[in-house]
């Protein structure tokens, strides 16, 4: 399916008008003025102690305000990721690790989100996003038959804010083309040791057991506050095991403000 | 204002927690993928047998898996197709040709992976389990040939195997029907020189021993062992239907029949056969024949005309696959042959005048013309062959050009042509060389050695020439004295020019543009010209 004439495209165009044509209007302390930011982000997959893929991509958004205390955002990514197969060791003769298969995918994200916030005590949100994933090998998604997935996903979140820590909750369903839903549960312990430096600490997934995951954000002063560092470990803890390394960097334009303040004011 | 900021926070708080409450849907069964097999076998009777069917597997889906991946490497396998239906795919795998694998154990790997989405809004994929399907193909190796396929009874001699594999697994053994080889050297994958004892008039299967080859070895090889003539000399005529003969184009003698071949006036082939004297003459038409020549196995004679290539059989001269000659330019037309150990026929090309052609190579048990790139284009070339059809010299030109033009050779064993040391312009006279290719006569007057050093000279007014198969003599028939000379190429050469150590005058005058054929025991020459034939036991 052709992403470009989908009808999640044509919904992105419109609620991008409509929420950015409000924000104009808007003395909004959800967010303290529109800001962007332009990341990329790495990272590789493992499964059973060896590497089973590597993810690499680019994404950025926009976050603006609408009226008080309700505030948007957009969103896109790109990700190119290349799958392994859990092909043995291979020792023989007639297979040597160049001829290795590997199976690539890319995959598109757009996503908006409207919320509430209060910097001071927390903010909930809703959220609506479409992905479609393509593979370049010899593979199918079993829902469509096809090289191609889409996916829909809604979510809704909330947060409250401590002085220097966040508690988060997040709850998403993402419908599969042609197949069914997965729904997930996050919740989200957040540190703020100083201004610019974010631990976290989630567990996600069924009972908040499958999956668990620690990140750390840093926004060096010396930069002017114009970026920031990444970095996650999550571990998997599902019948398939699987753990997942990422580092990213974030660019944002303008709103040169602590960590703390972005987190809670501006995205 | 203090109140409604509590109550915000209560807000939140009770938001948060009956977020936590919703279940989820993300499941942690426990689930895989299986397969209904993870071991595949494939087997060709050789390398030359035709490809094994696919076969077909079964893999049910991780349930929870959204995607699936079925990827393969390793010789073994051609390609793997697939189609689902619901979580349950069926996997075709088909094999690689035999041909293009040669002779060996090849394996290959399937890999069937599910992979589930590894987060919530599945733009991340984690892989399942992986089912892994091991194939194995399993080609034995394949004798093709002999060369020369025909031997002499009560000697001892060596040949040439030609085959496939040879070095894939070890060869500890090779016989001539139940006769071991008395020694053999495995050359390449592809060649085995072995020698044979002394042997009794039969046909014998030639076969290699290889313990570990996976499977029974085919042999489509036979070493024909027959006496060695007794022809007494004698002429035979031309029959009224082809006379007056104004051209031989060649003349060969088919050992295991007992019967001479000669293409005679440009379209028709003539057999005599002997059956305690030599009988009337069948005939075959072929338009525009420019050569004959037996194939390596001696199953077919080729015949090679202008625009085509017919395979003939040698018994009954009944006409067979007819082969049509590749996209030639104008005026360019096909000229003459020799066969080779590998089964191929080195062809050459021709034009009226003179001018540089191309050379191929013709397969004669899948008959089909290929060009390989080592292929020369040369000038009017003229092939001759060892009997044991490891080399062909290919001499060109005429004693019109004014500078000398490169003599090339085809290697069976590296299946390569090459160009030579020597340079020289050819004349009417072709290559001769002995069984084994040790020493090569160009020109008539010329003899080098294997590596075309050269050795030293036979007279000037010879007009045919056949080299003995054991290389110890060379028999000219000599323009000036009329009759067959003997020279010792054992001996050295006095003055450049090797000894002459016999005469004897031909049972008749075989008269002008004479052909020589040799018997593969060295004891008979055949003479062809254009008034007659002459059998004519060999000078000493």
């Amino acid at each position: 399916m052709n992403a470009k004439n989908s009808p999640a495209k044509r919904f992105f165009l419109a609620v991008s008008l409509l929420l950015y044509g409000a924000h104009a209007l808007a003395d909004s302390s959800a967010v303290q003025a529109t800001n962007f930011q332009l990341g990329f982000a790495s990272g590789d997959t493992y499964v059973s102690g060896s590497r089973d893929s590597n993810t690499y991509g680019i994404n950025g958004s926009v976050t603006f305000p609408l009226l008080a205390y309700l505030g948007g955002s957009l969103s896109g990514a790109y990700a190119h990721t290349n799958l392994a197969a859990n092909f043995p060791s291979e020792t023989g003769t007639s297979t040597s690790a160049s001829a290795r298969p590997l199976c690539s995918v890319d995959r598109d994200d757009l996503a908006a989100g409207l919320f509430v916030r209060d910097p001071t005590i927390g903010r909930v949100g809703i959220g609506y996003g479409a992905g479609r994933t393509q593979s370049h090998c010899d593979a199918t998604f079993l829902s469509t038959g096809t090289d191609t997935l889409e996916t829909r996903n809604y979510a809704a979140d909330a947060a409250y804010y401590f002085s220097k820590a966040t508690l988060a909750i997040a709850r998403t369903r993402t419908r599969l083309e042609a197949g069914g839903d997965l729904n997930s549960s996050t919740l989200t312990a957040s540190w703020y040791p100083t201004n610019n430096a974010r631990a976290t600490l989630s567990a996600g997934g069924l009972d908040f057991k499958n999956t668990y995951s620690l990140g750390l954000d840093y926004q060096p002063e010396f930069l002017d506050n114009s970026l920031s560092l990444l970095f996650a470990y999550t571990a998997r803890q599902q019948a398939i095991e699987a753990r997942f390394l990422t580092i990213g960097l974030s660019y944002y334009f303008d709103k040169r403000v602590d960590l703390i303040t972005r987190d809670r004011q501006y995205r | 204002m203090r109140f409604v900021t509590s109550a915000r926070r209560v807000s939140a708080l009770l938001f948060v927690a009956v977020l936590s409450a919703c279940g989820s849907g993300d499941g942690s069964q426990q689930s895989s993928t299986s397969i209904s097999t993870n071991d595949v076998s494939f087997s060709a009777a050789s390398p030359d047998a035709s490809t094994p069917p696919a076969q077909i597997l079964t893999a049910t889906i991780d349930p929870e898996a959204i995607y699936v991946a079925v990827l393969h490497n390793g010789a073994a396998i051609a390609s793997v197709t697939y189609s689902l239906s619901g979580d349950t795919a069926q996997i075709v795998v088909d094999p690689a040709s035999p041909g293009g694998l040669g002779a060996g154990v090849f394996t290959g790997t399937i890999t069937v992976v599910g992979y589930r989405c590894a987060d919530p809004a599945c733009s991340r994929l984690v892989s399942g389990n992986s089912q892994i399907v091991n194939v194995v193909y399993q080609i034995p190796p394949v004798v093709r040939f002999v060369a020369p396929y025909v031997g002499v009874a009560a000697t001892a001699d060596t040949a040439v195997i030609r085959g496939q594999g040879f070095q894939k697994f070890t060869v500890e053994g090779v016989t001539f029907g139940a006769t071991a080889a008395t020694t053999f050297t495995v050359v390449s994958d592809t060649e085995i020189r072995a020698s044979y004892p002394a042997l009794a008039v039969e046909t014998y299967p030639v076969r290699i021993q290889a313990p570990s080859s996976p499977g029974a070895i085919t042999s489509l090889a036979n070493l024909v062992i027959v006496a060695a003539p007794a022809y007494v000399a004698t002429t035979l005529v031309y029959p009224a239907a082809v006379s007056p003969v104004s051209q031989i184009q060649a003349l060969r003698y088919d050992a295991e029949r007992q019967a001479l071949l000669v293409a005679v006036n440009g379209g028709q082939i003539l057999r005599y056969a002997y059956a305690g004297a030599w009988g009337a003459p069948t005939t075959a038409a072929v338009g525009s024949l420019s050569d004959i020549a037996l194939s390596t196995d001696g199953q077919q004679l080729l015949a090679l005309a202008q625009t085509a290539l017919t395979q003939i059989d040698p018994a009954t001269l009944a006409a067979g696959t007819v082969t049509p000659a590749p996209a030639l330019a104008a005026d360019v037309f096909l000229k003459n042959l020799a066969v080779a150990n590998d089964g191929n026929a080195v062809v050459t090309t021709g034009y009226n005048g003179s001018s540089n052609t191309q050379t191929y190579l013709y397969a004669t048990r899948s008959p089909a013309f290929s060009q390989p790139a080592t292929a020369p284009s040369m000038d009017n070339s003229t092939p001759g062959g060892s009997a044991d059809g490891s080399s062909i010299v290919l001499a060109q030109g005429s004693p019109a050009l004014a500078s000398a033009t490169g003599v090339y050779r085809y290697l069976a064993a590296s299946q390569t042509f090459s160009v030579t040391g020597v340079s020289l312009n050819q004349n009417s006279i072709a290559p001769a060389l002995d069984r084994a290719a040790t020493r090569i006569v160009l020109n008539g007057t010329n003899v080098y050695d294997a590596g075309y050093n050269f050795l030293g000279t036979l007279p000037s007014t010879t007009l045919a020439v056949v080299v003995k198969p054991d290389a110890t003599r060379a028999y000219t028939f000599d323009s000036a004295a009329s009759q067959v000379l003997s020279f010792d190429l054992t001996a050295s050469p006095a003055g450049g020019a090797f000894p002459q150590v016999g005469a004897t005058a031909p049972a008749g005058d075989p008269g002008t543009g004479v052909r020589m054929a040799i018997s593969p025991d060295g004891g008979t020459l055949f003479l062809a010209g254009n008034n007659q034939i002459a059998v004519q036991p060999a000078p000493p």
